[in-house]
């Protein structure tokens, strides 16, 4: 995979959007290019502007700067219902006096598609999605899994050019969240579907998406894969967001500007490798601490107090207290138990440099 | 009588409504009167009644008429349209307008207003354009109203000549009386506290005026003709006394005559013995009987009856002045006269008409109807009224 | 990149998030999607324009006098019968309102045997004449022995009005509840809110928009009633209406009648004006259903179904009862004598001019020409306002309001008056009494359709968008049939107006085609047993052919969803 291939003339471009709602600036000079055939996770906190970003390709609302561009051509000319993307809305917007199978097959009946055709299709879509059958009942009766399972058919029956679906997956229960992101992440790259998914679950984006356009404040802050992101999330923000560990920020002029070396933390020495590729930050950094990186041993180390033990899949991860200093999250193996103390060591492997916060 | 098929009439609608819409799209400003903006295709309205045909005689002619013989037969006004606007109370029987339809070929339209002062508004906002060519039903207590609104063409029909002369109310024949009705006060015979009364002062008895009811002369028209009545018989100076009598023995007021008649008098189900209504009550009490009898629950006091007469005019400005005439004409015929009495329960004009026989057994006969110059009620009506008002209302 | 300075913004306080996440609608374009409603409403606009507000300047015009005017409007007479008209038109709609809102919720929250048709049965009052109705509420005092206590009382004023009106609240209401997602309800009862604070916070807030707009058109009612007033109000009562009809018919004096209209049109006007206005403010979008009346279930629910329909009985029933049990008596017994005689009447009673069956089939006729009339333009008056939150669209609304509000004499006159010569001489036509129906029919198609409208959802709207819907396609496939409810209702009450109107149309019907109302007039302007016997037949016979009507158009609303 080759995020670095914005050809421009293939898939969607969006270039230098602003909007504002009701004088409030949601969208600042945003960039964003989403290839053929990709899947694009939009990510980002409640109120950074994704809907809005993606209302806006959608053709819903108009921007007062800047342009959406498909395949080359500038769509601001291009109204809603011609631009043929389809979207899944986060509270599924199923028609209510039409059953299921009127709700899929709206599309085609838009572009005059013939009934033989539509019953196809239909029966085909509705099978993707697993609901085989579903066509007479009514959108009513559908549970929220269903009902966001015949929003992901509707939008797709007409084969769209691009997909957006907003937030479609968040009212749902957990295992029903997963097996759903599974089966949309299976039907996307089986229909090698361009589509931009919206969400504020790093989880789900990670999972679901090709590439991950990481939002804040109405811009998007960094576009990477997901493993890129999770291996290098480059600033301390991101790494908070992604939930990828305890952000440890030094006091001011305790650490020397090289970027590697022995740092001193209130865990102990960190002896950081020189940074491989990453460019150390000026103006002050923080640590990264993943939860792989502490260890609890049996007789070195800083002493800290065990305060809080959880299961997380299959892992236990405890959360370490000492005076002073942030809690600590780290892995444990399973024989440790909460109230104790213990002596806890960082593995350099784990910690890594990152750029302080830079929210503007 | 027959109306056009509604398909043609639905596309004439439509037509005119693209005709409307086109005008208010094209001109916003103008778009108040479209149908002004269109050139009129009729003739001026202010046509004098030129002596077109002219069998009748012509119209200024002087109030002692002239017995010349009738051309023998009818000759066929210039055949077209006519409409003649009347009041609700309007009834004839199936087939007595279509014997003119067929004998003269014209067709005629009927429209009603809603009572006899609704027809009469009628008439005179639409002066300028006729509703209408013969107005119908305009009684005494309106008409000097009508004649000082200058709406007629004089016509003075051969027929009216088997009118009684006490029945013709305006030498200037501007209008032609076509029947005439008393207003009665009529009882339930087995309900009144003892006997009837027989007299207006018999009336004022609380014995008789507590179970009495009758109508706002303000709404309604026997309600007004009551009144009348009452200023006939006591004088400009003593009806009111009597009405505060009335009052004091506890009449009832209702808006109108069917309140009166079906809601507070026995006969529709109400506990009061006497109401205000014709002395030809009785006849539909035998009529419409249930179950049929021979004999009416009601009298009628004859006494303090006052005679509404009905009249019939030519609209100036009518655009078939010869059919218009010769529907007056008909009006005053045998054929329309003996159909007026089971119809609208009143007695024809002409002297030559037969009554049908259960009209003349059952119509109470009033000897002596009282009746007012109906200039003195055009200027005195609405004095009357208030004073009324404030006697028996307030 | 060039700033596109977009459209006007989406209203302000729309509901929860949805209008705020609008933002700016699309350009040039967008603009361009905007004259398409206008054009919608330009016909029904071109319909009032030319048979309400031409007709109405007329015969103000043609009666107007200054002088008059100010006399009329300083007579203290004047003041009082403003004041009177006013406050009778509110305490009636007060009560109204009080008596109907529960049956509206019972109507919508519960499913039980025989819903629709007491949804029907409901509108049957509204058909009958108020003579008629007037007789039947004075022998239901007198078997309470209260008559005379009642008559000619504001008591009986009151009570003809919520007998009258109580059903256009009821309906309207209960058909735009019964679309409502009861969660947020439930959510406040989780809480812990009781039943009736539920109600209070919740979901009367939420019926605002549809209890405001079809308030506004009793309130209207009331305000121009007529014959109640006249009739069971006595002879010392004087409204507005009754006034203006007094000096135009009664006293011909129609400079003052002119100047008392114009009076009636202003307070009307100000009332629609502020109606419409306050209305629209509340207008949120709601996520609808098609129906979410659920069953009968548990006692709660059966002492309320059996609470609200004794009350509707007792409101309703009990005087229509008076009247079915009186159109059966005859010559002392009960019989179906008057029935049999409407069928051979037609040479013992010419007053109808025409048999009873050809009165029952002009009036359907009528009916169904002012229905389709209303439907049609009230529908494309309702989709164009609706989504159009600018003053001008709140005004075309109002405007077509103000045929209730106007007193049916004036505008009878005044139709005669203009529509006088070609190509509009109606004066004649078969059609005047259908446009006349249509005009008081098309607000109840508008206000039954817009609440709906204004709830859907707008991300219905732009979920048909997405998927290639056109905007004209997209009021086609969305927003008409979630309104179809409403739109049922209002076509039921068209009709059912066109039934029962009688002060217009005893104006503008040609006497050979009497319609039912007409004809128990005239069967009730002469003396005699029979005549009043088959008078209240006939009255029943018009509240069966209401109901019929009403059910039947019920039945023509497609009720599941809709197959693909």
């Amino acid at each position: 995979m080759n995020a670095t291939d914005h050809s421009g003339g293939e898939g969607l471009e969006v270039r230098g959007l602003s909007v504002s709602l009701e004088g409030h600036e949601i969208l600042r000079d945003l960039q964003l290019s989403v290839r053929r055939g990709e899947v694009l996770a939009l990510l980002g906190p409640s109120g950074c502007g994704k809907t809005t970003l993606l209302r806006a390709v959608a053709g819903l609302l108009t921007a007062d700067a800047g342009s959406v561009h498909w395949a080359g051509e500038d769509l601001h000319p291009v109204p809603t219902h011609r631009r043929r993307f389809g979207m899944v809305f986060q509270d599924h917007a199923l028609l209510p006096h039409r059953n299921v199978g009127a709700n899929v097959t709206f599309g085609l009946r838009m572009q005059g598609v013939p009934a033989d055709e539509r019953r196809r299709r239909v029966t085909e879509v509705m099978a993707m999605v697993g609901l085989n059958g579903y066509e007479r009942r009514s959108v009513a009766t559908l549970s929220g899994g269903e009902a966001q399972r015949v929003a992901l058919a509707r939008a797709l029956a007409p084969e769209p050019r691009l997909l957006l679906a907003d937030e479609p997956f968040t009212a749902l229960d957990r295992p029903l969240h997963d097996r759903l992101v599974g089966d949309v992440r299976r039907i996307l790259c089986d229909l090698g579907q361009t589509a931009i998914h919206v969400t504020h679950d790093h989880a789900e984006a990670f999972a679901i998406a090709d590439t991950v356009a990481l939002m804040r404040d109405g811009r998007i802050r960094r576009t990477a894969t997901p493993k890129q992101l999770h291996a290098d999330p480059r600033d301390a923000w991101t790494a908070t967001f992604l939930g990828l560990g305890t952000v440890w920020q030094p006091p001011e002029g305790r650490v020397p500007h090289t970027g590697g070396g022995d740092i001193p933390t209130p865990w102990g020495i960190v002896a950081l490798a020189a940074s491989a590729g990453t460019e150390p930050p000026r103006e002050g950094f923080c640590l990264l601490i993943r939860p792989e990186a502490v260890r609890p041993s049996g007789s070195s180390g800083i002493r800290a107090h065990l305060s809080d033990l959880r299961v997380v899949g299959d892992r236990s991860v405890a959360t370490f207290g000492i005076p002073g200093a942030p809690p600590l999250e780290a892995y444990v193996p399973a024989d440790v138990s909460a109230g104790r103390d213990y002596r806890i060591t960082l593995d350099p492997a784990g910690v890594s440099l990152l750029r302080a916060d830079t929210s503007d | 009588m027959r109306r056009a098929c509604p398909s043609r009439r639905f596309f004439v609608f439509l037509r005119s409504l693209t005709v409307v819409l086109l005008v208010i799209v094209g001109c916003g400003e103008d778009a108040g009167s479209p149908a002004a903006a269109e050139p009129t295709v009729e003739p001026p309205p202010t046509q004098e009644p030129a002596p077109e045909p002219s069998p009748p005689p012509p119209p200024e002619s002087a109030p002692e008429p002239p017995p010349e013989p009738l051309p023998p037969p009818e000759p066929a006004p210039e055949p077209g349209e006519i409409t003649v606007v009347t009041h609700d109370s309007f009834a004839v029987s199936v087939g007595i307008i279509e014997s003119f339809e067929e004998s003269t070929g014209i067709t005629v339209n009927l429209l009603t207003g809603e009572d006899t002062g609704s027809m009469l508004s009628q008439v005179i906002l639409t002066k300028d354009n006729p509703i209408a060519d013969v107005v119908y039903g305009i009684d005494n207590t309106f008409l000097q109203r009508a004649l000082d609104e200058d709406l007629f063409i004089p016509y003075r029909s051969p027929a009216t000549e088997s009118v009684p002369a006490e029945l013709q109310l305006d030498p200037q024949d501007r209008v032609t009386p076509i029947d005439y009705g008393d207003v009665c006060v009529n009882y339930w015979i087995d309900a009144t506290d003892g006997p009837p009364p027989e007299t207006l002062e018999d009336l004022a008895d609380p014995r008789h005026a507590g179970s009495f009811v009758t109508q706002n002369p303000e709404t309604s028209s026997p309600g007004l003709a009551f009144l009348l009545a009452t200023v006939a018989a006591f004088g400009v100076d003593g009806w009111e006394d009597y009405w505060t009598g009335l009052r004091a023995g506890g009449v009832s007021v209702t808006a109108g005559w069917s309140e009166a008649y079906f809601g507070e008098f026995v006969a529709g189900g109400g506990d009061r013995a006497l109401v205000t209504s014709y002395a030809t009550s009785p006849v539909a009490e035998v009529l419409f009987a249930d179950p049929p009898t021979d004999s009416p629950p009601t009298g009628v006091l004859t006494d303090g009856c006052f005679r509404q007469i009905e009249f019939a005019g030519i609209l100036a400005g009518t655009s078939n002045l010869a059919g218009a005439q010769a529907f007056v004409d008909f009006m005053l015929s045998d054929t329309f006269q003996e159909d007026i009495p089971l119809n609208m329960f009143v007695f024809p004009a002409s002297g030559t008409a037969q009554v049908p026989e259960v009209f003349a057994t059952h119509a109470v006969a009033v000897p002596e109807p009282l009746s007012l110059d109906p200039a003195l009620i055009a200027t005195e009506r609405d004095n009357w009224t208030r004073r009324w008002v404030e006697i028996v209302l307030r | 990149m060039a700033t596109r300075h977009a459209g006007e913004r989406t209203g302000g306080n729309a509901g929860a998030g949805t209008g705020r996440r609008r933002g700016r609608v699309r350009g040039p374009r967008a603009r361009r999607a905007r004259i398409a409603p206008v054009a919608l409403a330009a016909l029904p606009a071109a319909f009032i324009g030319v048979f309400f507000l031409y007709p109405l300047v007329g015969v103000l015009v043609r009666s107007f006098d200054a002088g008059v005017l100010l006399a009329t409007w300083r007579n203290p007479v004047t003041t009082d019968v403003l004041w009177f008209t006013t406050w009778q038109a509110l305490a009636s709609t007060g009560l109204c309102l009080v008596a109907a809102l529960p049956t509206a919720a019972v109507l919508a929250r519960l499913r039980f045997r025989g819903r629709r048709l007491v949804h029907a049965l409901l509108v049957v009052p509204f058909v009958l004449p108020t003579v008629v109705v007037a007789a039947a509420f004075l022998s239901l005092m007198d078997r309470f022995g209260l008559a005379d206590r009642f008559h000619h009382t504001v008591w009986a004023i009151l009570a003809a009005h919520v007998f009258f009106n109580y059903a256009i609240i009821a309906r309207s209401v209960a058909a735009y509840w019964s679309q409502l997602d009861p969660a947020p309800e439930q959510a406040a009862a989780v809480l812990g809110a009781s039943p009736l604070r539920v109600f209070g916070a919740v979901t009367l807030p939420r019926l605002a928009p549809a209890v405001g707009a079809v308030t506004a058109i009793v309130f209207l009612f009331n305000f121009t009633s007529f014959g109640v007033i006249l009739i069971l109000g006595g002879p010392r009562r004087a409204t507005l209406d009754t006034e203006i009809w007094r000096f135009a018919v009664q006293r011909l004096e129609f400079d003052t009648a002119a100047a008392l209209a114009l009076l009636q049109l202003l307070c009307v006007l100000l009332l629609v004006v502020g109606a419409t206005l306050w209305q629209r403010r509340r207008q949120v979008a709601e996520r609808l259903r098609t129906d979410t009346a659920r069953r009968v279930r548990g006692a709660a629910d059966r002492v309320l179904l059996a609470g609200t329909l004794g009350v509707a009985s007792a409101v309703v029933g009990l005087p229509l009862a008076m009247l079915v049990e009186r159109s059966l008596r005859s010559g002392g017994t009960y019989t179906l004598e008057n029935y049999r005689r409407l069928g051979e009447s037609s040479e013992r009673l010419q007053a109808l001019f025409v048999s009873p069956l050809a009165a029952i089939r002009h009036s359907l006729e009528f009916a169904a020409t002012a229905t389709v009339i209303a439907t049609i333009g009230g529908l494309l008056v309702a989709v164009a306002v609706s989504g159009r939150r600018k003053r001008g669209a709140a005004a075309l609304e109002g405007a077509f309001l103000m045929p209730l509000g106007t007193s049916a004499v004036i505008l009878g006159f005044g139709m005669l008056l203009v529509l006088d010569s070609p190509p509009l001489d109606l004066r004649l036509s078969w059609w005047l009494v259908p446009i006349a129906h249509a005009l008081i029919g098309m607000p109840f198609v508008i206000r039954s359709v817009t609440p709906a409208l204004a709830a859907v959802s707008p991300r219905l709207r732009e979920a048909a968008a997405t998927l290639g819907a056109r905007p004209a396609r997209v009021k086609r496939e969305v927003d008409l049939p979630l309104a179809l409810r409403g739109l049922a209702v209002g076509a039921g009450f068209a009709f059912a107006v066109s039934l029962g109107e009688f002060g217009a149309t005893a104006f503008v019907v040609r006497p050979e085609r009497p319609t039912v109302p007409i004809a128990i007039f005239r069967l009730l302007g002469r003396p005699g047993e029979a005549a009043f016997g088959q008078a209240m037949a006939m009255s029943v016979i018009l509240l069966v052919m209401a109901a019929a009507a009403v059910l039947l158009i019920d039945r023509l609303r497609p009720a599941g969803a809709a197959d693909f």
